[in-house]
């Protein structure tokens, strides 16, 4: 048998071989199948990883079907990018896991903690098959499948204000899924196939075919919370246990970004759904700029990060309005958005995991009742300022390199505007960011913080090197380069370095 | 007026129905069943184009898309369901918004 | 482009240019007494939270000097600028915490600048190194914005008029040892910046140099005015170094209007940096010295106090007296009215210095002995090596005037002697003397100053209030049921961000959206 051709069905599998054992197994064994399926899930990841950068992008047949009627599955540089990305982060969230259950309740295990494993690596499974699909209705399954195991994810979380979020996110999460399906059957009308690499041979003018695709823009848009259709999001985040909001401002809003990365780089022609892109873009701005105003003025820590996510996910969209430009231009706008949602991503999950660990030893996560945190969680604090330094896009962190590619695009491209937009969120970003340290780091207050949980250094630990990646991803930047290599869209701009 | 433009056009209005219905719908149950609306609605679309070229054996492709689509709503309406009969139990509330915010 | 970045941070691009090496040496000097100073001086329990930001902050503060390309030199910039919060803050009080809100609006604004700067170049140039970007500015594409941005960039860490308000905010609060390297070292950062990234000697635009020698002027006549009014020592100080920045900027200015004037614009730029730099932090140094000693002692430094005090005024044999030389020698040798009209005021720039010093003197002397951590009168050992320290320092300020290197610095030492300089040495300080004797009588019993008509700060200080009522975190009982306490724009802010989240608006909007995509593509 030959194992390597089945990499991308692998990678798809052992999450889900896992998600099943774990289910059986049961509450007191899931803890250790759900790390041994994240440590085990690396492998393969790697090893796709590395083929694609030795051999180039390979497609595989699910079941030796091709299409129009079989599923094909497409590796190339960035959904091994995202593969990567998803797994570290995701072996990051796993062991924080376990900290964070047992921490809830003492020795016993905490409400939600029997169903969060199962539930947890469906997610990674169905996150996985949505990097690697190559169909736009298979998007479509894998979209739900992401949604319907986020949903309940969240509403692991006790008392109601999960359960209303989670009701919020669903309701969108529909809306959304179902204008995207409405989008492939009109796509499918005009042009009678659904594989992506069809589709971009045989796509011409045509009304159904430009409609189809705006709606599935627009769904993905909304599953990847742009201002304005970001109203799911922040609530959402906040109310999920916190391995969740890690997982799902870290990983999921990547999940749809990527399709709609897809959609615009690898299956539309430029300028195929004329100003959209343009559009985007600004709404891109807005997000930057409103999501970060949102974020200053929150007064919770787990809110204040979940809007952060609104305006850094405004960063990724700018990339469209840049791609028109091609050539030069659009290959380091996409190397920037590359580097900015891996940094993000780092950077997110590790504040989300510090909020979880604030929570669970304060009681609460309001920021005007933390002051001495930076004496009492020195990790904690310092968990903060590192994520903090990539949130500002100070170097030498990967949030820095991201803004200077993506400024750097927009310099060059002439439209000087999405650089000022870029610099402006950095000044935005240092104010919220500041503002929450600022506090951690006056001198404590009257009041002593009551201490809960028990500490564990998977807790602690676990953030603060996540925190530490998002810092140091700069040095990954040379791997980051050959992996958008290793796709289409970039070998046809003529590579990433001018 | 052929099947390839009926059904399309017939599940276009089922779909902007489910949309109104999801919107203005307080009732959180209505709210699913309008959703359900939705998924019917691109139903419809995709078995009109299923028999697009006359006289022709129809394409399987928009019919296995409707499977799997009826597979993924049921489960959709499923969870949804579950989570409603929680919220319900854990706040008395039928609605997303409380009262005063719903009666507006 | 993205090469570039991978190299200068994998292998850090640095330079020894005889601009780093003179600003390095500086730089280090500075720093490393101030450290040691610090070291002697803080409680024990308080060091380690002090030298978390202190190292930091020097580590960036002396590499800045060696930065060769647009990434390390904004790197040692940041890593220099934002742990300095850390030393303002240090005293863990409200002053202390707005002060240090004020320090870091100003710092990240600047830094926002001139990372806008450094890109607009890099992009312009197709290179990242800082040679490259001054090469490129003057024919830049959007020339003036990045012109503009350098100047707003490095005029906000200069103090330049409008930031001024910073300098005497941060100063106050942070820690003698921490006030002199910040005083001393990391505002002459704003002027190294200038001189790596203005093309002084070149060709620029028309106005540019006018622009620089009129922000100038009215930093250090504004500036000047401003300190006399303050009611602290270190304010005085603070504004001090605000107006004394405002003269290397007409320097730099005068270079930019005349390339003729160049070179002797950057000596000018570069023996203020090295000369203020080492007069500021001794008079900060001593300022903590006399506060903490009694009787003998206490006389004795103040009366040392005076040397550099003489320096900021440009008396002769001081290092202020070389660095006006080649102040004097630019704008004389800029073609044009603005410079010359400049030049004429730079003797009326040296009376404001002079009523200055006066201010601090007057008010240092009234200043009450602090008992707290021991007295040299006590002779206290902490305070004793203190002392000494201080006195390295102030072997420094006597030393500066004869250890310049250039050439020319021997011509400004003979030309102390003849009349015609002596004479424009000396007047201002005579006449603000005589300014301070009369305004004192005139004050008695009129005017008092005691409480401020310019609270310390000006500007910034307002700004900051207004920002940071808005945006302080709501303790736990005040938001408790959802509402927020917040007012005005935040409140109006929170609220459309509610309306837009309640779901049959939020669903609309993505309905609109929709369609809006559908129309724009189909």
């Amino acid at each position: 048998m030959n194992l390597v051709a089945h990499l991308p069905v692998i990678v798809i599998m052992m999450p889900l071989i896992g998600a099943s054992i774990a289910f059986v197994a049961g509450p007191r064994r899931a803890p250790l199948v759900t790390v041994a399926t994240a440590v085990l899930t690396i492998a393969p990841v790697a090893w796709l990883g590395a083929r694609v950068l030795a051999e180039g992008p390979t497609r595989y047949e699910i079941g030796g079907w091709g299409g129009p009627l079989g599923i094909v599955l497409v590796a190339d540089g960035l959904s091994a990018a995202f593969l990567g990305l998803v797994a570290i982060v995701g072996l990051g969230v796993t062991l924080y896991a376990t900290g964070y259950y047992r921490v809830a309740t003492g020795s016993r295990p905490g409400p939600g903690h029997g169903l969060y494993w199962t539930l947890w690596l469906f997610m990674w499974s169905s996150l996985n098959a949505l990097l690697l699909t190559g169909d736009v209705f298979n998007v479509y399954v894998c979209l739900e499948l992401v949604g319907l195991s986020a949903v309940a994810l969240v509403t692991l979380a006790e008392g109601a204000e999960p359960l209303r979020a989670a009701m919020r996110y669903l309701f969108a999460s529909i809306l959304g899924a179902m204008t995207y399906l409405l989008g492939v059957a009109l796509l499918y009308a005009a042009t009678g196939v659904l594989d992506m690499r069809m589709l971009a041979d045989s796509l011409g003018p045509s009304v159904a075919a430009e409609t189809g695709l705006a709606l599935m823009v627009a769904a993905l848009l909304l599953k990847t919370a742009l201002v304005p259709m970001h109203f799911w999001l922040p609530t959402a985040h906040a109310a999920a246990p916190s391995p969740v909001s890690a997982a799902l401002s870290a990983l999921v809003v990547k999940g749809s970004f990527f399709v709609t990365l897809r959609l615009f780089l690898d299956v539309m022609p430029a300028g195929y759904l004329g100003g959209a892109d343009v559009l985007i873009g600004v709404l891109g701005a807005v997000a930057i700029v409103w999501g970060s105003i949102q974020a200053l003025l929150q007064e919770r820590i787990k809110l204040l990060v979940a809007y952060s996510t609104v305006a850094q996910v405004g960063y990724l969209f700018l990339l469209f309005p840049l791609a028109r430009h091609g050539g030069e231009v659009l290959s380091a706008a996409l190397l920037g958005v590359l580097v900015h949602a891996l940094a993000h991503a780092f950077a997110k999950s590790s504040m989300f995991l510090a909020a979880g660990v604030t929570l669970k030893r304060f009681g609460h996560d309001r920021i005007a009742d933390l002051p001495g945190t930076a004496r009492r969680a020195p990790v904690i604090a310092a968990t903060f300022a590192l994520a903090g330094v990539t949130m500002m896009g100070l170097p030498p962190s990967g949030g820095f390199g991201a803004k200077w590619l993506i400024a750097s695009a927009a310099l060059a491209s002439g439209e000087w505007w999405w650089a000022a937009v870029v610099l402006v969120g950095g000044l935005l970003a240092s104010a919220y960011m500041f503002r929450l340290l600022a506090v951690f780091m006056a001198a404590p207050g009257g009041r002593p913080l009551p201490v809960g949980g028990v500490r564990t250094l998977r807790t602690e630990w676990v953030p603060l090197a996540l925190a530490a990646a998002s810092f140091l991803l700069v040095l990954a930047v040379p791997l980051v380069t050959r992996l958008a290599e290793a796709s289409a869209v970039v070998a046809q701009a003529g590579g990433v370095v001018p | 007026m052929s099947t390839t433009v009926l059904y399309p056009l017939l599940g276009a209005a089922l779909f902007a129905l489910g949309v109104w219905g999801l919107l203005a719908r307080k009732h959180l149950i209505h709210k699913v069943i309008a959703a359900n609306f939705l998924g019917s609605g691109v139903f419809l679309v995709l078995i009109g184009l299923a028999g697009r070229t006359a006289g022709a054996d129809p394409d399987p492709v928009p019919l296995a898309m409707v499977l799997t689509g009826i597979v993924v709503t049921v489960a959709l309406t499923a969870l949804a369901l579950a989570l409603i009969k929680r919220y319900y139990s854990a706040t008395g509330l039928d609605t997303l918004e409380p009262a005063e915010e719903a009666e507006q | 482009m993205v090469d570039g970045l991978v190299r200068a941070i994998g292998s850090g691009a640095f330079l020894a240019d005889d601009l780093a090496v003179t600003f390095g040496v500086l730089f280090s000097a500075i720093w490393g007494i101030s450290a040691l100073y610090a070291l002697v001086t803080v409680p024990s329990d308080e060091r380690g939270r002090l030298f978390a930001y202190f190292v930091p902050a020097a580590v960036g503060g002396i590499g800045v000097a060696f930065a060769a390309d647009a990434v390390s030199f904004y790197l040692c910039f940041a890593l220099m600028a934002l742990p300095s919060w850390g030393l303002v803050t240090h005293p863990r009080t409200a002053e202390a915490h707005r002060a240090g809100t004020a320090y870091l609006g100003v710092t990240v604004l600047g830094e926002a600048l001139l990372l806008a700067a450094l890109m607009l170049l890099a992009a312009e140039a197709k290179s990242i190194h800082l040679a490259e970007l001054r090469g490129a500015l003057a024919a830049a594409e959007h020339a003036g914005v990045a012109f503009a941005l350098v100047v707003a960039a490095f005029g906000l860490k200069l103090g330049a008029i409008g930031a001024s308000g910073a300098l005497p905010l941060t100063y106050g609060t942070a820690p003698a040892g921490a006030a002199s390297a910040l005083a001393g070292a990391t505002v002459k950062v704003g002027v190294l910046g200038l001189l790596r990234l203005l093309p002084l000697g070149e060709v620029v635009p028309d106005g540019w140099g006018a622009a620089v020698i009129v922000l100038g002027l009215l930093t250090a006549f504004g500036a000047a005015a401003l300190g006399v009014l303050t009611t602290t020592p270190k304010a005085v100080l603070g504004y001090s170094s605000a107006s004394q920045m405002g003269l290397v900027l007409i320097g730099i200015g005068a270079g930019l209007a005349d390339p003729a004037a160049g070179s002797w614009a950057i000596a000018a730029a570069v023996a203020y940096s090295v000369h203020h730099g080492l007069a500021k932090a001794t008079l900060f140094l001593g300022e903590d010295v006399v506060r903490h000693a009694t009787g003998h002692f206490r006389r004795l430094a103040l009366a040392a106090l005076v040397l550099p005090a003489l320096a900021l005024v440009g008396a002769p044999l001081t290092s202020g007296f070389v660095a006006k030389y080649a102040l004097k020698h630019a704008v004389h040798d800029a073609a044009g009215a603005l410079p010359h009209l400049a030049g004429t005021l730079l003797s009326w720039a040296a009376v404001g210095t002079a009523l200055l010093m006066l201010r601090f003197f007057v008010l240092l002397m009234q200043e009450p002995v602090d008992q707290g951590a021991g007295t040299v009168g006590g002779a206290a050992a902490p305070r004793r090596a203190a002392a000494v320290l201080w006195a390295s320092m102030l072997a420094l300020v006597a030393g500066a005037a004869w250890l310049w290197p250039a050439g020319w610095a021997a011509d400004a030492a003979h030309s102390a002697f003849d009349p015609t300089s002596l004479f424009a040495a000396t007047w201002p300080g005579l006449v603000a003397l005589a300014a301070a004797l009369l305004a004192r009588r005139l004050a008695r019993g009129a005017v008092r100053l005691r409480e401020g008509i310019v609270p310390p700060g000006d500007l910034v200080a307002g700004a900051t209030r207004v920002v940071s009522a808005w945006l302080a975190p709501v303790p736990a009982p005040v938001i408790a049921g959802g509402r927020t306490r917040a007012t005005g724009l935040p409140r109006m802010l929170l609220e459309a961000e509610g309306f837009w989240t309640v779901w049959a608006v939020a669903a609309g909007v993505f309905v609109v959206v929709a369609v809006v995509l559908v129309l724009v593509a189909a």
